[in-house]
Parts: structure tokens; C-alpha cells; sequence
């Protein structure tokens, strides 16, 4: 592979063109959602009011066709024709009644269709919440990394001078300790976001190198791509959730259990187009407008980092060191993987049937370079050679082994992202406490109080539901508080808050944005959303901490919704079926 | 009827108008913080210059000249305002810091002094770091001085005074490498 300057490109021209690509792409998975919606509302409709309604509507028009046959049959014979009259009036008396009910059933199966589709649409956005919230410590404990310390000194300055130049402030360095060289970047906002890498990264690249691949994560941030991948990160999981459950059933032994499933085999034939639209069609298509997304913001960000280092050649050697060295990471989350810095899954994962271009969530390691080269005019090949060369023998000499230890292992399963909730918890501050609370050793106010909460305290809270709320203190206590002590969330994560001393005043550190409210209807639906759950737990916590899926609030809203749908549902059935 | 036309053109005009005034005034804005940028940078390397004489001075007794300058260049951008003449003291402080570092290499000792080398990576980080913030404040200033020149923006921006703003540029002298232009002479 040798670069060739071809005609130069301005970077502004190259970026604009690839911000209108990427919305018309974001349009395109929001349109995709309606048919889909449609899809599945009908064919739930379909399948309850095979199930509820129309038996008798079925067995009178029986009757009628029995009747009309027999009527049929007499008509010629002249004594039975008073006989035959008669058996035409009650035929269209009856007629007339099946038309009625007909339009009858017609109307609930488009009434539960709306209410179907409400309730998907419902789903859409506790996914879009699911995702969405704390999505920074939930992709950091996905992935295992550390916070930076004293050895990166040289990153983070690099990372520091690069955010005055993109006008951003400095994001929190991570590292997560693999010799895979690649790097990541995550967080909703500039003000919350982190800059992970790989320590090798830190080891193969240079310092014009690594300023390349750190100010391509800052223009991720800048560009808010988090935002934009939450935003399609739902939807594509949305799309994909009949399949993904439909997945995770098969792997879990089979359908014998499941009547509903069983049933739905039956109708599988009938619903056939339907049925590969929604469990194959919208899957495969839902991945290959997320993979398409994430490739334009790949070159997009490539094209911002050249602007924002003026020196391209930095980024196009590191380009070049990652393809020589490979950047597979293990236990990459498909649903964070285009985060990543350079593609992290193995290449078998993404060269199948259709080819490795469509459902790649990076371009080619080549194309990008190339792309680079024609804002630069080019580098000379024996360079790009050279990075090559030293990325093989980088690979040779730090082999991608499993070496990511700190990564749970049920993180390459999509559905983690939504039932791993937080297990890194939230940083709150205590405030408004008139006197020192309790911190009890188990959830029970008998059980012996461990110490005590001052006001103005830095706790790590987790989401799970229940009478108290499991939290660490910053000497690392585990223990239980009640919900009676109000909390504000702040900024910083739990990594930072270990070994801090408490301050005493409450608002300075950091703006307090909500409290956190009791769980309602919690534990009920967490059973139903977390029994499938494989437990996450990061290796390097041996806390006993249990992972709660999403949060409470989030739970008791998913509750309502359910037996709001449920309720509607049922009166729906009362009021129009079963006449 | 008739009214609600022109009524509803009017309402369109003035969203219109407030929306551009606005986005000039978020320009401009810009343009200020990101010089602010510039300003803690320069102020952040102004601090780090007694450090440095004083331990050249240690060593170095004798070279009274180059102190001098140091002294006034960095008097100098202290008083500069403005991005043109703050860029020419920057010019001049680079300059002279140059000759400093010149001087230095003749005493081998300061060299092998851990504070010097101390200094030296600190003063070269802040460097780094002016180049971007003057980065960031020239792409602010383009962007704010495309925004009040082109049409329709450029009616408001007369009329409210929107005044167009200099860029940081380093003087042609100081791109070049001034430490081996001394050594020479």
C-alpha cells in the first residue's frame, strides 16, 4: 500500500460533506423505524385477534356458506321454494351481521396496532434512556480502564495542550491495560467526558503520533458523536431487539418453556415475509446504517484531528502502526465498538457473507490514510513503510492475547449495555443533613452502624432497588444508608472519589444537576428485565455488589408504562371483543 | 386576508434578524473568551521568565545585555494590548528568551542543573500551549470576522458596530530559528 497524493482537498469541504452525510444517514435510522413499528404492532395484532376474536364471525359464515349450499341445492324444486325464500332472508340478515362484526374486529386489530406501536415506541426510549444513562462509568467498566496517574504525565499533557487548541475542556485520561494499541474516547457532554487508551498505545506511538490518535478523540468529542451515537445506538438497538432476545432465548435452551413462543412457531409460516423482516431484515439493516454512521464520523474526526494538530502526518503514521500491529481489543462491546480509535473486533467478525465494508464500523485502515494524504499532498511511502514495519514488530513482540483482565466478560453481549446498569456507581454529595446519619453494615437499621455520614460527605451510590441504598464512602466502607438522606449527583467518578478527604461545603466542587428519588414499583419489573441478565461484576471489585440493571427511576416508569399498555389493552378487549 | 400575508412576512423578518444579531454577539463572544485563552498562556510563560533569569544568572554572571532584554521584552508584552501588538512582544520575547538559551549552552553546569531542565520543558509546554490557544482564537477570529463581512450579517454589524478583529500571527523574524542566528554572530 503505497499513499498517493491525489487532487488535494480542503479539510472544511471534506468536513462539511461528511456532517450532511451523516444526518442524512440519522434521518434514514428514524425513518426505519416506522416500518418496523408497523411490522411488529401487525403482527402482534394479527396473533391476538387470531387468538381472541372472529371464532364465531368464522363459524357463521360456516353456517352461511352450508345454508346458501343447501339453498342453492333446493332451488329448482317448486315445493321447497317458500322454504328457499326463507333461507335467503335469514342468509342475508346474517350477512349483513358478519359484515358488521367484521368491521368490528377490523377496528380492534387497528386499535391495537396503535397501541402496540405506543408501546414499542415506549420501549424505544427506555431503551434510548437505558443507554443514555451514565454512559461514561458504564463504558468505562465495560471496557476495564483505570484512571491515569503519574506515568502518563507526558498524555496528559499532550492532551491538555491539544483541548486548549480544539477550545475544550481537558477531558479525565483512562487507561486500560492491554498491549493492543488503540485508544477511545466517551461522555455526553466535553464537560464529562474521558480520553481512554491502551497501554499499547502509550508504548508503540511517538509523541507527534499519539498527539494524532488523542486529537482525533477530541474531535469526537467536539463533534459530539457520543450524543449522536447515543441517539443511534438505541435505535439500532431497537431494531435488533427481536433478534438479540430471540438470540439469547436460543442460547438459553430452546423454547419448551415458553407457550407464547411455541404458539408463535405456528403462525410463523403464516406471517413468514413478516416474520424474516422483523427478526433478520431490520436486524442486518439496523447494523449497517450504525456501522455506516460510525465510518463517516471515523473520517470526519480523521479530517478535524489533521486540522487540529496541523500535521497529518503524525495521525497517517499512527494509522499506519495500528495496521501494522492489529488494534483487535478483547471483549469489546459491539454497542460501544465505535467509540474505539481503530476497529477493535477481530477481522473474522466482520468479513462474512456480505462482505467486511458493510458491516464495518471503521474504514479500512488504508482508505483513511489515503483520505489524509489529500489534504496533505501526500508523505512519502518508505514513511508509511517504516510505521508499518514497526507495528508488525510491535504485534510480534506483544502478541493480542486475552490480557484485558479488568473487562467483564459478558461484555460482548449487546444487551449488557442495558443490563449492566452502573456497576462502577454514581459520585453524589450528601447535603442538607442536620445531624451525622447512620451507615449500616447490612440493610437493616439493628444491623451495627459501621460510621457515620456528615453532610457534604462524597458517596458512591449504586441503582440497586430496595429499603436502603448501597453506597461506598470515599475510605472505602461499604454499607447501606436509608433514602432519607438526600443526595446530589455530582461530576466526578468513583475512581477519584476513593481516598479523597470529605469537604465539608456542599456546593462548591461541583453544580448539583437532580436528586435522586426513591424507586417505586422497582423490584417488581427488575426481576422481569434482569432474570436473563448474565451478572456483570468488574474482576477487580470484591465488593459484593449486585447489578441492578437500569435504575430505579427508570424501572417504576418502565412499570407504569406496562400496566398502563396492559390495562389499555384489556379494556380494549372488554369494550370490542367477545360479543 | 389580506393582512395575514404581510403580517407573517414581517413576524419572519424579525425572528430572521434577531437570530443573525444574536449569532454575531455569539461570535464576538467567542472570539473573546478564545483570546483570554491567549492572554493565560502568555501570562502563565510571563511567570515562568524570573525562574529562569535568576538561575541563568547563577551560572552566568556576566551576560548583563541579554538579561536586560529578556526584562524588557517581557515588560513589554505585559503592556501590549490587543492581538497585533501582543503577537509583536510575543515576537520580541521569544526572540530574546532565544538569545537566553543561547547563552546558556555555554555553561555547562546550568545544563546539567535539574531546575534549568525543569524550566526548559515547562517553558517549551507553554510555548505548546500559546501555539494552540493562538490556534483556537485565529479559527474564533476567522469564523467572527467571515460572520460581520458577509451579506446579509455585515448591515447588522455596521449598524451595531461589530468591529473586525486582528489575528494572533507570529512575526515572520520569529518563525525562523533565532538560536543558531546568534550562536553565528
Amino acid at each position: 500500500m503505497t499513499p498517493q497524493a491525489t487532487q488535494p482537498v480542503l479539510v472544511y469541504t471534506r468536513i462539511a460533506y461528511n456532517s450532511r452525510k451523516t444526518w442524512l444517514l440519522v434521518a434514514f435510522a428514524i425513518a426505519s423505524i416506522i416500518p418496523f413499528v408497523l411490522a411488529v404492532s401487525y403482527g402482534v395484532s394479527t396473533f391476538v385477534m387470531s387468538e381472541v376474536g372472529g371464532r364465531e364471525h368464522y363459524y357463521r359464515v360456516r353456517d352461511i356458506r352450508m345454508h346458501k349450499h343447501f339453498a342453492d341445492a333446493t332451488q329448482g324444486n317448486a315445493e321447497y321454494s317458500s322454504f328457499s325464500d326463507e333461507m335467503r332472508a335469514k342468509e342475508m340478515a346474517l350477512r349483513r351481521e358478519d359484515a358488521s362484526e367484521l368491521m368490528v374486529d377490523r377496528d380492534i386489530q387497528l386499535k391495537l396496532i396503535g397501541v402496540v406501536s405506543l408501546a414499542l415506541l415506549a420501549v424505544l426510549g427506555l431503551l434510548f434512556w437505558g443507554i443514555s444513562s451514565s454512559p461514561t462509568s458504564k463504558v468505562l467498566a465495560l471496557t476495564g480502564a483505570r484512571p491515569a496517574d503519574a506515568p502518563e504525565a507526558e498524555c496528559k499533557r499532550l492532551l491538555e495542550n491539544l483541548s486548549i487548541g480544539a477550545g475544550l475542556p481537558t477531558p479525565r485520561l483512562y487507561v486500560i491495560e492491554s498491549s493492543s494499541p488503540n485508544a477511545f474516547a466517551a461522555g455526553t457532554d466535553p464537560k464529562s467526558s474521558v480520553v481512554v487508551v491502551t497501554r499499547g498505545l502509550l508504548q508503540l506511538m511517538d509523541q507527534r503520533e499519539l498527539e494524532g490518535v488523542l486529537a482525533h478523540e477530541l474531535s469526537h468529542i467536539a463533534n459530539q458523536d457520543t450524543r449522536l451515537n447515543t441517539i443511534v445506538a438505541s435505535i439500532a438497538l431497537f431494531l435488533r431487539l427481536p433478534y438479540l432476545l430471540r438470540k439469547r432465548h436460543r442460547r438459553n435452551g430452546g423454547s419448551t418453556y415458553n407457550p407464547f413462543y411455541r404458539r408463535f412457531q405456528m403462525y410463523r409460516l403464516v406471517l413468514s415475509p413478516l416474520y424474516l423482516y422483523i427478526f433478520f431484515i431490520a436486524p442486518f439493516m439496523a447494523s449497517v446504517i450504525r456501522s455506516a454512521i460510525s465510518r463517516g464520523r471515523e473520517y470526519l474526526a480523521d479530517a478535524d484531528a489533521a486540522l487540529l494538530t496541523r500535521y497529518p502526518e503524525g495521525l497517517m503514521r499512527a494509522l499506519s502502526k495500528i495496521r501494522g500491529a492489529g488494534s483487535v481489543l478483547t471483549n469489546a462491546n459491539p454497542v460501544v465498538s465505535h467509540f474505539y480509535f481503530g476497529d477493535p473486533r477481530p477481522a473474522s467478525f466482520a468479513s462474512g457473507l456480505f462482505g467486511g465494508n458493510l458491516l464495518a464500523t471503521h474504514p479500512p485502515i488504508d482508505q483513511r490514510i489515503l483520505k489524509l494524504c489529500e489534504y496533505h499532498g501526500g508523505v512519502p511511502p518508505s514513511v508509511i513503510e517504516a510505521a508499518v514495519k514497526a507495528g508488525q514488530q510491535f504485534g510480534k513482540d506483544h502478541p493480542a492475547i486475552a490480557d484485558n483482565d479488568f473487562a467483564p466478560v459478558s461484555s460482548s453481549d449487546e444487551l449488557a449495555v442495558l443490563s449492566v446498569g452502573n456497576p462502577m456507581g454514581r459520585v453524589c454529595r450528601v447535603v442538607g443533613l442536620a445531624k451525622p446519619a447512620p451507615l449500616y453494615d447490612r440493610p437493616d437499621p439493628r444491623s451495627p452502624i459501621l460510621r457515620r455520614i456528615n453532610d457534604g460527605d462524597l458517596l458512591v451510590v449504586f441503582d440497586d432497588p430496595g429499603k436502603y441504598r448501597q453506597v461506598i464512602t470515599s475510605d472505602q466502607t461499604f454499607g447501606y444508608i436509608p433514602y432519607s438522606v438526600k443526595l446530589q449527583k455530582t461530576n466526578l467518578f468513583p475512581n477519584e472519589v476513593y481516598g479523597m478527604k470529605s469537604q465539608p461545603s456542599a456546593p462548591v466542587a461541583a453544580p448539583a444537576q437532580e436528586s435522586i428519588p426513591a424507586p417505586a414499583m422497582a423490584p417488581i419489573v427488575a426481576s422481569a428485565f434482569a432474570s436473563n441478565a448474565p451478572v456483570a461484576v468488574p474482576a477487580a471489585e470484591p465488593d459484593p455488589i449486585k447489578i441492578g440493571g437500569l435504575t430505579a427511576k427508570q424501572l417504576g416508569i418502565a412499570a407504569m408504562v406496562f400496566v398502563g399498555v396492559f390495562a389499555a389493552m384489556v379494556m380494549a378487549l372488554i369494550q370490542f371483543g367477545g360479543k | 386576508m389580506a393582512i395575514v400575508l404581510p403580517l407573517a412576512l414581517l413576524t419572519l423578518a424579525t425572528v430572521w434578524s434577531v437570530f443573525i444579531y444574536n449569532n454575531l454577539v455569539r461570535a464576538r463572544n467567542r472570539t473573546r473568551e478564545a483570546w483570554s485563552g491567549i492572554e493565560v498562556q502568555l501570562k502563565r510563560r510571563s511567570s515562568l521568565i524570573p525562574n529562569l533569569v535568576e538561575t541563568v544568572r547563577g551560572y552566568a554572571t556576566h551576560e548583563h545585555e541579554v538579561f536586560a532584554e529578556v526584562a524588557q521584552a517581557r515588560g513589554a508584552l505585559a503592556k501590549a494590548t490587543g492581538p497585533a501588538a501582543a503577537a509583536a512582544a510575543d515576537g520580541f520575547l521569544t526572540q530574546a528568551l532565544g538569545r537566553l538559551m543561547a547563552v546558556a549552552e555555554n555553561y555547562p553546569q546550568l545544563q546539567a542543573a535539574s531546575g534549568f531542565n525543569q524550566l526548559q520543558s515547562q517553558l517549551s509546554d507553554t510555548e505548546e500551549k500559546v501555539a494552540y490557544a493562538r490556534q483556537f482564537y485565529n479559527m474564533n477570529a476567522m469564523a467572527y470576522n467571515t460572520a460581520i463581512q458577509s451579506f446579509p450579517s455585515n448591515l447588522f454589524a455596521r449598524h451595531y458596530r461589530f468591529d473586525p478583529v486582528a489575528f494572533f500571527e507570529a512575526e515572520p523574524g520569529v518563525a525562523q530559528d533565532v538560536h543558531v542566528n546568534f550562536t553565528a554572530a
